[in-house]
């Protein structure tokens, strides 16, 4: 038995359908991550969930009833929310211990067994000495934790996050992510967690689902969403710098396919045992191409895009190149090396057809996924 | 500092600053003794945390503060107190300071047309419509008004306006604040090729090391009002002057872990928790026994394998989190009662509780003094 | 403060200077009141002014006394005038708090079709503020006149909430406007219910804000004279009209006027006082992130 079900949820708003027919299932111990952009209706799917909106169609079951109709409070579900929401009139502690003292839990426990509870997350959050502080006076990253805290002490059925990291500095995010994973394991939370940031996804998802304007457009874990995506708006989401994509046309030439990028004069062989083409002579795809699944090369080889080497980035240990295409179009590069002193030169990229990605262009579905990604 | 450089050179000179704030209570020494200079078409970047005193810095090289002693020169010419409108710079602020009533183009010509240029030759004008054009901006923005941007399209209005006119130094502060992340990195790409294309001197203020290191030919890193480093990016990565120089820079961040030192006839060994490994010749006489230090090390320079043949001096470690993250994987190790973030190529995945064995890359490595922070490797590399 | 201090010597004197001018023309009418309140009769219409003369507190004393001299005497019952100001002024504040705060916080949370019909609900109901009270008053009149309500206590309570309930619903439209609907949200799912929420989360923080509407409302309707007047009969009367009775075909008698007028502002001035001190706090104290 799952321990949350949702099933073909949807939420209108007059007109406007924020979600549309989604359902999914969590077992216990488990993350599912709803990745998305802004506005695609992940907030709106976990404020469903939580109840403070009701469903338009659809129900949501938790431990096997039916909470569709329930209010929040009925809910046993805790939520983080992405602006912290933290009741600017009481302490840490105070905040912390709130859920404790609802009516629902009325004498489930004493005023020493809260006290308790709260020091035990406190301690686990690394925020003891904030407990006496006032809201006001915390950091950003401080109110992070506390609001982190209030959703723990419960120990609830569920925990709903709304981009818990999001307004982090980047420091304090790259720890928190870390944190928040080996938590979530060790207290082994049910959690289901809203983000628009890729790698939060990857690394803190048992499952993720990829959301494009209330609908969902992938379902898989982290493999899956990485090197078999079924969309270009999975391919799109996911990659530092983000997949590169060229538009061309593929044909069959003899036993091999031949993608042909006519506006870089450009052409791409691979053979392949898949029948991509579907019984078309040829079609137009779109290519993408992974940032760091190509090579530079200083002269023209098979496979190769010509291009200008235009910028040179460096990024912590590695460099991202910017090379001009001739369609003034550019294509971004990841490496180690640092090529600063071919700013300007002709050059050559290679593209390797087993780390390539062909996406229909009209419907945006994924035809190809290169070699040993099936 | 570094070595000055032939007179013609050098742009933007800044000698002994200093800016006092006075506060509720007391004077405030928001910038002290601050001496860089910029060469001619360099991309500087001013780097810090908030608060460390690089708007200051920038402010008075516009001219828009006082400066509270000190010198500031553009090449041969002293500027210190010269009013901003003759200095011949351009401004482009966090807070875009668009006018309301004029469209975007309106805006951004704004500063050619106050110099009088004819409407014919603005039109003509290569660098506006070069700018246009490389910062994607399309026609429905430039009919728009400022009242209907987003913050974004806003400052990218105001950074436009400011690099249309000719000037010779362009002062940057914070210019890609309010854009979201993917038009950031866009418009950070963009920026660096027009500042290729144009040949000019930008000075440019920011507290995204990521950003700062990405732009510059040349950063200058402040904390606190005072100079910490100033140098090419792949020198402040790989021989960071200080401790808090070391930890700024970089993501993930630097791993650090106290330790302790000895030395022993011919055998460099640095101690912490259980391990003790070898360090390189070159810190013999430089350090001092029994004395505490602070060992650095990068995460790319800490190499993990599940088999301890595969390095000479292997230490146990315990996997806390694996992250796996695509295109890499990341993992936090527990080494005794320290933490270390480290990352590995995508294929190899790790539980939660593996036991693993770690190698320190010790030619890549960093010691810095527990007291002062300064970087005992930084006189030698 | 600290502005004035960094000034040259002739600038703070010019300062203070003018300070003190405004200071002077502010207080002078209350000073003047207090001074006449503790006069003997003599001492209160004698030219010039005096200001110094042998105080009493006969003043005082006469207004509690039920005997009297002369026609204005007889019709002259300074406590009950005042007894009836504090059950009217406080019966009404009372009212047109209840019935404002939940009209002030429905306008926030309840969903409206856009929020341009929000905006104009809420704009409505403050606009029976602005509206002159002399515009109303004769019907008013006649309706309570027919249904036989004049001269009582409730039709006074009533009629002033024309003026109490769209000052509260305004005031406190604002302030519930500053409570975050996210941190209800986080009480809701956190388990307590919405009343519990609002008894918990959302006065605690609009508390000290609507202990000064509700004084400012206190002092409204207990400074209002002309429904007083129109509606109000001879059992009913609050001091504003009451105090009309210290003027009559024998004698003005300024001094206890002064007196019945001092002691009426003493609920006002306390009051005054203590709302000055909760204006100062801030409301949402950062709890949110943006």
């Amino acid at each position: 038995m799952y321990r949350l079900e949702v099933k073909n949820i949807t939420k209108k708003y007059g007109k406007l359908t924020a979600v549309n027919n989604l359902s999914f299932n969590c077992e216990e111990g488990e993350t599912v991550v709803l990745l998305g952009p802004t506005g695609a209706g992940k907030t709106t799917t976990l404020r469903c969930l939580s109840g403070l909106e009701t469903l338009t169609e659809g129900e949501i079951f938790l431990d096997g009833n039916n909470i569709s109709l329930l209010p929040p409070n009925k809910r046993e579900v805790a939520m983080f929310f992405e602006n912290y929401a933290l009741y600017p009139h009481f302490t840490v502690r105070e905040n912390m211990a709130y859920p404790l003292k609802s009516p629902n839990m009325k004498g489930q426990f004493t005023e020493k067994e809260i006290a308790q509870r709260v020091e035990e997350v406190a301690e686990l959050l690394q925020i003891p000495e904030l407990l006496e502080r006032k809201v006001d006076q915390l950091s950003g990253g401080q109110k992070q934790r506390t609001a982190l805290g209030r959703t723990l002490v419960r120990k609830p059925k569920v925990f709903l996050l709304d981009e818990p990291i999001a307004h982090l500095d980047a420091v304090l995010r790259h720890r928190m992510r870390g944190e928040m994973k080996r938590i979530f394991q060790e207290l082994k939370c049910t959690v289901v967690y809203v983000t628009h940031d890729y790698k939060e996804a990857l690394s803190i998802g048992d499952k993720i689902l990829v959301i494009k304007k209330g609908e969902l457009v992938q379902l898989g874990n982290s493999e899956d969403i990485w090197t078999r995506m079924k969309d270009i708006f999975v391919a799109k989401m996911i990659g530092d710098p983000p997949m590169n994509f060229l538009q061309g046309i593929l044909k069959k030439e003899g036993e091999n396919y031949l993608v042909d990028l006519p506006k870089i004069k450009s052409k791409i062989n691979f053979d392949s045992k898949e029948e991509i083409l579907n019984g078309e002579k040829e079609i137009e795809v779109l290519m993408g191409v992974r940032p760091t699944d190509v090579s530079i090369l200083h002269e023209k080889k098979p496979n190769s895009l010509s291009c200008q080497l235009s910028v040179v980035e460096p990024i912590s240990s590695n460099y991202e190149v910017t090379l001009s295409l001739p369609d003034k179009n550019t294509f971004k590069i990841k490496t180690k090396k640092n090529y600063e002193k071919y700013l300007d030169q002709d050059v050559w990229v290679r593209i390797d057809p087993a780390k390539m990605y062909l996406f229909n262009p009209q419907d945006g579905e994924a035809i190809y996924h290169g070699k040993g990604n099936l | 500092m570094e070595k000055i450089e032939k007179k013609e050179q050098i742009k933007v000179k800044l000698d002994k600053i200093n800016k006092y704030y006075i506060g509720k209570k007391e004077k405030v020494h928001a910038v002290k003794d601050l001496s860089f200079y910029c060469r001619d078409k360099e991309f500087v970047a001013l780097l810090g945390p908030s608060g460390c005193g690089k708007s200051s810095t920038l402010r008075m090289i516009a001219g828009l503060e006082e400066v509270s002693s000190g010198s500031i020169n553009f090449g041969d010419r002293e500027v210190t107190n010269l009013h901003p409108s003759k200095r011949n710079i351009g401004l482009a602020f966090e807070n875009y300071a668009l006018y309301p009533h004029l469209s975007v183009y309106e805006n951004i010509v704004f500063p050619l047309r106050v110099k009088g240029i004819s409407e014919s030759e603005i039109k003509n004008n290569q660098r506006l419509n070069e700018l246009i054009e490389m910062f994607e901006i399309d026609k429905e923005i430039l009919d728009a008004y400022p009242k209907a941007l987003s913050g974004g399209q806003a400052q990218l209005t105001s950074l436009v306006r400011c690099l249309v006119r000719e000037a010779d130094v362009y002062l940057l502060d914070e210019p890609l604040s309010h854009m979201d992340e993917d038009m950031r990195v866009r418009m950070r790409t963009t920026l660096k090729m027009m500042h290729h294309k144009m040949s000019k001197t930008f000075i440019y203020v920011t507290h995204d090391q990521l950003e700062a290191f990405a732009l510059a030919d040349r950063i200058v890193i402040m904390n606190f009002g005072v100079l910490q480093q100033s140098g090419n990016p792949r020198d402040i990565y790989s021989k960071p002057a200080n401790q808090f120089v070391a930890s700024f820079i970089g993501e993930p961040p630097m791993n650090f872990l106290e330790c302790y030192l000895s030395e022993n006839n011919d055998d460099l060994l640095v101690h912490f928790g259980e391990q003790k490994i070898h360090i390189p010749e070159q810190f013999k006489g430089k350090i001092q026994p029994d004395k505490e230090y602070i060992l650095g090390i990068r995460p790319e320079r800490v190499h993990v394998s599940k088999s301890s043949d595969d390095f000479k001096e292997p230490m146990k470690a315990y996997v806390e989190i694996f992250e796996y993250l695509g295109e890499l994987n990341q993992i936090t190790v527990k080494l005794g009662e320290e933490r270390l973030i480290t990352e590995i190529d995508s294929n190899t995945q790790y539980k939660q509780g593996d036991e693993v064995y770690l190698s320190f890359d010790i030619h890549h490595m960093h010691l810095f003094d527990k007291d002062t922070l300064e970087c005992i490797d930084y006189k030698f590399r | 403060m600290e502005a004035i201090n960094k000034l040259s010597i002739g600038k703070k004197v010019i300062y203070y200077i003018l300070l003190i001018i405004v200071a002077v023309y502010i207080l002078f009418p209350f000073v003047w009141i207090f001074l006449t309140s503790i006069k003997m009769p003599s001492d209160i219409t004698s030219f010039p002014p005096k200001f110094i003369f042998n105080a009493t507190l006969d003043n005082y004393k006469n207004l509690f006394a039920i005997a009297q001299t002369g026609a204005a005497a007889s019709t002259l019952n300074f406590p009950r005038y005042y007894l009836n100001s504090v059950i009217i002024a406080g019966f009404g504040t009372i009212l047109s708090l209840i019935i404002g705060c939940g009209a002030g916080y429905a306008l926030t949370r309840a969903e409206f079709k856009n929020e341009g019909s929000r905006e104009n609900v809420g704009f409505t109901l403050l606009s029976f503020w602005f509206g002159p009270e002399l515009a109303i008053i004769l019907p008013l009149y006649v309706i309570y006149n027919r249904i036989g309500m004049i001269d009582k206590h409730i039709t006074l309570i009533l009629a002033y909430q024309l003026i109490g309930i769209p000052f509260v619903v305004w005031m406190s439209r604002s302030f519930f406007r500053d409570v975050p609907v996210s941190i209800e949200e986080a009480s809701r799912i956190d388990g307590y219910s919405l009343i519990q929420t609002f008894r918990k989360i959302t006065f605690p923080l609009v508390k000290s804000g609507l202990a000064a509407t509700a004084v400012l409302t206190f002092i409204f309707q207990w400074n209002n004279f002309l429904f007083a007047l129109v509606i109000g009969g001879r059992n009913t009367m609050p001091i504003t009209t009451g105090a009309l009775g210290f003027i009559s075909y024998e004698a003005v008698l300024w001094g206890q006027m002064a007196a019945a007028i001092i002691l009426s502002s003493v609920p006002q001035l306390i009051l005054a006082m203590f709302v000055q001190q909760h204006m100062v706090r801030g409301l949402t104290f950062g709890a949110v992130k943006g």
